[in-house]
């Protein structure tokens, strides 16, 4: 083709990524305030005023979310009750879904070019497993998963010794604020598993567990028989 | 002159875009000259009754397709199916969406090989294409694709291969 | 300018940035913005609110590190600040170099101008609607001028960022306008000076 865009490789920084994901968390939570808000004020009458009609630029000392003290480079947003809410952890897990959703289709495009040889889908369900341990995580993270076992009947444990986005959390109220918080970090990486598997056209259910701080575990059911 | 007509298919097998031409390419064995003229280029030629019933016959080869999906690991997968003097050639993308190609095999029937390849670098392509509206954030896997840009794209394949 | 030579961009890109492909980077912010539309029924001022917030507290962050690999110190006039954003900060984060032109008299507000493609907007097309609302309220790329208030703020600089013109909305550019508001004096942090 003329115009070939995705053969010539841009690379960005891997920090601009990582701060970007990190967001995903605060931005859910805020996101949920602000549709609950106004969910529950809907009967009202000062309901319009929920919604802003205009642009506002984010300044030092503004409040970013109704969240008590939610203040710009603070994470009073975290002490919020919604942080394990379904609500907050369904959106996040979302935000994981799609984009894994399009991941091995891009991905793939990208290593066949890259080899010249078109000629290699990936239909195996370990070889499956095995694209979401390197390429996806070498690709978000850049290291691959530490482990993968399987019980040879649809249950796969994928295990990362140090989860990127979680290694450098560090609650000031002492570990077990860190583990709590972190949790809900961990609904991203399981909805980034589950939309790449689904693009696979593999249905499954992917929950995360922390095992040792930063180690965490995930664990993948399917319905498929290995 | 070859009509063709393109259709490329979700997941759940429901249609996402679909296309119809011809080949541009003027047929060696020369037609007459008012057909011709009368002909427009690129423009297909299905029968009306044929028309009428190609995404029946595209989707009918969709069960060939999707027992492939798990057994090879070809995306291209050639031609899978015939239908009344109409030939199917499939592809499979690595998640699954089916690209299908229905022509009628005017005029090419000793060079089957040679077209055969030539659909092949037709998908890839296209699979291109996918690709990219893949990466528009605002399309979400299993939406109609009805982008123009994709639209005339896909076209311009279709006058460059065909 | 003289000054701003010393620090090489090109450099620090090259041999001190772990870098990974733009496509991951503009399909995970793609879904952000995409998801934040659905969430908020498509009032996109809510969205590039949003979107300014998220950048905002990325901004605050970024600049320790953008300090930290590029050791540059106070700019002494704000067309050095502007060279700096441009051929050092935008090139080591997203490896690209916007323009800076449409300076103002008092030489405290100018333009920046992105390059086509760019890894936030690569790919993407505005969905096609029958009141174009969505390309007249919404600004894909408000998370940049977040990030940029946010960062220099964090240098004692009080700064308007706001996008004026966008090709995604069918501009003939992308442009982010920068206004120097202050500079904070009273609160010099250890080091700075």
């Amino acid at each position: 083709m003329s115009e070939d865009l995705l053969d010539t490789q841009t690379y960005v920084n891997s920090i601009s990524l990582q701060l970007l994901l990190q967001e995903l968390v605060p931005t859910s939570i805020r996101v949920s305030h602000k549709l609950l808000d106004s969910t529950s004020s809907t009967t009202s009458p000062s309901s319009t005023v929920l919604f802003t009609d205009s642009d506002e630029a984010t300044t030092i000392d503004q409040q970013l979310s109704s969240i008590p003290k939610d203040l710009p480079g603070t994470v009073h947003v975290l002490d919020s009750s919604l942080l394990s809410d379904d609500e907050v952890t369904l959106r996040i897990e979302n935000y994981g879904y799609n984009l894994g959703l399009k991941l091995a289709d891009v991905l793939l495009y990208k290593t066949n070019n890259k080899n010249g040889n078109i000629n290699n889908k990936i239909i195996d369900i370990l070889d499956i497993m095995k694209f979401v341990c390197r390429d996806v995580w070498k690709c978000l993270y850049n290291k691959q998963m530490d482990n993968l076992r399987t019980n040879h009947r649809g249950t796969f444990v994928l295990v990362d010794n140090s989860y990127k986005l979680i290694a450098n959390l560090n609650s000031a109220k002492g570990a077990h604020d860190t583990l709590t918080k972190s949790k809900t970090y961990l609904w991203l990486p399981c909805g980034i598993i589950r939309g790449t598997l689904m693009n696979f056209g593999v249905e499954s259910t992917v929950t995360a567990e922390i095992t040792q701080f930063p180690a965490v575990t995930f664990n993948i059911h399917t319905a498929i028989n290995n | 002159m070859s009509s063709y007509y393109l259709t490329i298919i979700g997941t759940r097998d429901n249609p996402l875009y679909e296309v119809e031409f011809s080949s541009f390419k003027p047929n060696s064995s020369s037609t007459s000259s008012s057909a011709s003229a009368s002909s427009i280029p690129g423009r297909a030629q299905f029968a009306p009754d044929v028309r009428e019933i190609l995404p029946f016959i595209a989707n009918s080869s969709l069960d060939i397709i999707d027992d492939s999906q798990w057994s090879t690991s070809n995306f291209n997968l050639g031609r899978v199916d015939s239908f009344y003097g109409l030939v199917v050639n499939a592809f499979i993308t690595q998640g699954n969406v089916k690209f299908v190609l229905c022509y009628d095999n005017v005029g090419s029937g000793t060079n089957s090989k040679y077209d055969d390849n030539l659909i092949r670098q037709f998908f890839i392509d296209v699979n291109d294409l996918y690709v990219k509206c893949l990466l528009n954030p605002f399309y979400r896997v299993n939406d109609a694709i009805v982008s123009p840009e994709f639209d005339i794209k896909v076209k311009l394949l279709a006058r460059k291969y065909f | 300018m003289s000054k701003s030579s010393k620090y090489n961009g090109d450099d620090i890109w090259k041999n001190n940035v772990e870098k990974i492909n733009s496509e991951l980077f503009t399909l995970t912010y793609g879904s952000v913005v995409a998801q934040l539309c659905r969430d908020f029924n498509n009032n996109y001022h809510e969205v590039n609110n949003q979107l300014d917030k998220m950048g905002y507290n990325i901004g605050l962050r970024l600049i320790e590190e953008f300090l930290a690999k590029t050791g540059v110190r106070r700019c002494q006039t704000f067309r050095e600040t502007s060279e700096i954003i441009s051929k050092i900060g935008f090139k080591i984060f997203l490896n690209i170099v916007p323009t800076i032109e449409n300076w103002s008299s008092d030489n405290k507000t100018c333009s920046l101008i992105l390059p086509e493609p760019n890894p936030l907007t690569e790919f993407v097309e505005l969905p096609i609607t029958t009141d174009s609302k969505i390309s007249k309220e919404l600004w894909y790329s408000q998370i940049l001028c977040g990030v940029l208030r946010g960062a220099l703020q964090m240098v004692q600089l009080d700064v308007d960022v706001n996008f004026v013109k966008d090709v995604l909305r069918g501009d003939d550019r992308t442009e982010i306008r920068l206004k120097l508001n202050k500079v904070l004096k009273d609160e010099i942090p250890a080091g700075e000076d």
